[in-house]
């Protein structure tokens, strides 16, 4: 899940993009409102964390403009404005969510997973597949009784595989979504991830197709069922 | 309770119930003067007609009387019947009327004089009614029968005069005024019934305006103070409290925004801090093994984030002691061109890492004041401009004296206040930047000077000179600041101290 940061006090920008890249999210991070508003044109975000009193453009123009001009990323405005009335304008303005500064960080965590699940048209934090289950509060993965030991790339692809359930996820599409802008991640990691991520979701000795399916020339997709190869699918 | 509407109602009923009962006595007492002077006209004609029907005889000098038999009616016994007697100049009786019944009328008055020969007076008649009198004194009439069969008569002007008394009955008189005077009592009662229905009308309706003040004032509260109170349909009486109330809801509006204003930014001030601690700590304790490799840099921030806040809450705590009286002066005699000096020493190096150029022309005083509040007072204006002057610009500081003060006027680059930014630069935390990014300000300095600068009677102003000029001047009372004893040590006029080196 991608996460772009606008926040204009350098310590935030250290301490909550280093918790959010921990708790797995690519991380881009802008500190004022213009650079904010160019990196959600030029980028597909999952998730925008917003603050509001912005030098250059402050967070409501920003998040004005931004739905004005059709973004429907979920935005977030995390600010030290407490009162009902910027509450409400926030939200009016077309925000998803509101924080107040000061925050416990694993809230502004479980609301950015929270409105990263909605982007995707998931509620639940548990995602099913089978026997395989991806607990998207804690992290983890499980086939039947028995956890899964991912790496944070590994559970990245394979949770956005989920929240991509039915449709066909190109490697770009991947890449965007788990790495920020100052990654420059090799042309077959993600061929290298999707092949670890196999190994460890199949079950050894599993005689039929892997649950993530390879579409050539367009990239992957997780079924259901590794049996249910015929089901149509939609890029 | 104090009413205006109860006061104003009962002076006026009180006021007009007067005047009309004085109207009405007045009235009264002419309408009976009148009748009286009517009566007593009548009384006198009478009297003069039965004067005239006193006769002396020619021939043997008697004195006759003889009534007309209409005239005798009136004198005749009966229920009310009028008085007359006669005597003669030696006071023996003449004639007297039937209705005194042999008895006398009253006592012969006197040989009155002839220039005194009428007066008039109440009386008991003597059947015991209230009755009025007249007493004239008359030159009988010649009773001359030798001429034809006609008596002649004519006055006698050397003929002895009599003295007629005549009386008659204030019955009828004393009805009539009793009767005019239920008349007018009846006018007033109506009239003040109409004036009670009349006053409180015209109080209440007059009032209405006030009241509607009253009530366009009870509806005001803090997210209404922008309306104002309509002047156009006051009465004119009322337009100065108009006026004067909007001008009150104004500097209320004003300010609760300055408060809001003071509130926003006071939270903004403390949360962001707060947030930054608490997420690094929060960051650091999930992921510890990242934190101890970055443990320095947190330390860091950390100790930023403590100076930061510890810088708001000292000074707004020594703005709120200011504001409460509390702030203890310790004076002592301060040589201002050094205190000035001093405060710009720990900005010199900042001035110089970002190529400002620097004026300073300091004429030496001296003055008893508080040194540590006169110091932070320079500290604040002298940060102030380094900080605010863009990389490249121009400070100037000047002091000279001028008119028993110290004049200090601290001159920097600005590109960025406007005209509009001035009555906000010394509101606690109000900051150009909207953003409030820079957590090395908070936005407190000037409005600090501005309290301490009032706390040494010193007089501060602030001001745009040119277009990209922000000059702050500071006029210091050359006398103790609790006292009007000139206490300074002042050189010689011609006298500067240039300050070097500074912003090297």
């Amino acid at each position: 899940v991608r996460v772009l940061l606008v926040e204009d006090s350098e310590r935030l920008q250290r301490s909550v993009g280093t918790g959010l890249r921990k708790s797995g999210f690519a991380v881009d991070i802008a500190g004022d409102g213009p650079n904010g508003q160019w990196l959600a044109q030029t980028n597909n975000y999952d998730v925008i964390v917003l603050d509001l009193m912005l030098p250059g453009k402050d967070g409501i123009t920003v998040l004005k403009e931004l739905r004005s001009e059709g973004l429907m990323t979920h935005i977030l405005i995390l600010t030290a404005k407490d009162s009902v009335d910027d509450r409400v304008r926030g939200l009016m303005a077309g925000a998803d969510d509101y924080l107040v500064k000061p925050f416990a960080f694993e809230e502004l965590v479980a609301r950015v997973q929270a409105l990263a699940r909605r982007n995707h048209g998931t509620k639940t934090p548990t995602l099913q597949f089978g026997e395989l289950r991806i607990d998207t509060a804690t992290r983890r993965a499980a086939r039947g009784e028995t956890n899964i030991e991912l790496s944070a790339r590994e559970y990245a692809v394979l949770e956005y595989l989920a929240m991509r359930h039915g449709h066909v996820v190109s490697r770009t599409e991947i890449e965007t979504h788990i790495y920020d802008l100052h990654a420059e991640p090799m042309s077959n990691v993600i061929d290298a991830i999707v092949y670890s991520l196999r190994k460890k979701i199949d079950p050894p000795g599993h005689p039929g197709p892997s649950l993530i399916r390879t579409r050539r020339g367009m990239g992957y997709e997780l079924l259901a069922d590794g049996g249910d190869a015929e089901r149509p699918v939609t890029a | 309770m104090n009413s205006i509407r109860r006061h104003l109602t009962i002076r006026l009923l009180i006021g007009t119930c007067v005047i009309g009962a004085g109207v009405l006595a007045v009235v009264y007492a002419y309408l009976r003067h009148e009748l009286f002077e009517q009566f007593d006209a009548t009384l006198v004609a009478r009297a003069r007609t039965l004067g005239s029907l006193v006769r002396l005889d020619d021939e043997d000098g008697h004195l006759e009387f003889e009534l007309t038999e209409r005239s005798a009616r009136e004198f005749r016994a009966s229920s009310r019947p009028d008085y007359f007697q006669i005597w003669d100049h030696h006071g023996r009786m003449v004639a007297r009327s039937d209705s005194l019944q042999g008895k006398d009328l009253f006592a012969y008055p006197g040989n009155t004089d002839i220039r005194h020969r009428r007066r008039l007076f109440n009386l008991a008649l003597p059947d015991g009614r209230a009755g009025r009198a007249v007493t004239l004194v008359v030159v009988p009439g010649l009773e001359n029968t030798q001429q034809g069969d006609q008596p002649a008569r004519s006055n006698v002007p050397n003929a002895p005069p009599v003295t007629l008394m005549l009386a008659s009955d204030l019955s009828e008189m004393s009805e009539t005024t009793a009767h005019v005077l239920g008349v007018l009592l009846l006018v007033f009662a109506a009239s003040a019934a109409a004036m009670v229905l009349t006053v409180v009308g015209v109080v209440r309706r007059s009032l209405r305006p006030l009241l509607d003040i009253g009530d366009a004032a009870a509806r005001v509260d803090p997210d209404t103070l922008s309306t104002h109170f309509s002047a156009g349909d006051s009465p004119e009486e009322l337009r100065p409290v108009v006026d004067k109330l909007n001008d009150l809801l104004d500097r209320l509006d004003s300010a609760f925004k300055r408060e809001r204003r003071f509130t926003s930014n006071v939270a903004h001030e403390l949360r962001t801090p707060i947030a930054e601690l608490r997420s690094l700590a929060e960051v650091a304790i999930r992921w510890p093994e990242d934190a101890r490799s970055a443990e320095a840099g947190n330390f860091q921030d950390v100790l930023l984030i403590a100076r930061q806040m510890q810088s708001v809450v000292t000074t707004l705590l020594s703005m709120a002691r200011c504001q409460a009286g509390q702030e203890r002066l310790s004076l002592e005699q301060v040589e201002l061109a050094a205190v000035i000096t001093e405060s710009w020493r720990p900005q010199a190096a900042i001035a110089a890492s970002r190529g400002l150029a620097v004026d300073f022309e300091l004429s030496p005083a001296k003055v008893e004041t508080d040194h540590t509040i006169l110091a932070a007072v320079f500290d604040n204006v002298l940060a102030n401009a380094v900080t605010y002057t863009p990389n490249g610009g121009r400070i100037r500081c000047r002091a000279w004296i001028s008119d028993g003060k110290y004049c200090v006027e601290v001159l920097n680059g600005n590109n960025s206040l406007t005209e509009q930014d001035l009555p906000f630069l010394t509101e606690p935390f109000w900051r150009k930047d909207a953003a409030r990014t820079s957590s090395s300000n908070s936005g407190l300095g000037l409005a600090l000077v501005a309290a301490y600068a009032k706390l040494l009677d010193i007089n501060f102003g602030i001001a745009l000179r040119a277009i990209d000029l922000f000059v702050v001047t500071l006029k210091i009372p050359l006398r103790t600041v609790s006292g009007a004893q000139l206490k300074a040590t002042l050189p010689a006029p011609a006298t500067r101290l240039p300050v070097e080196p500074i912003g090297a």
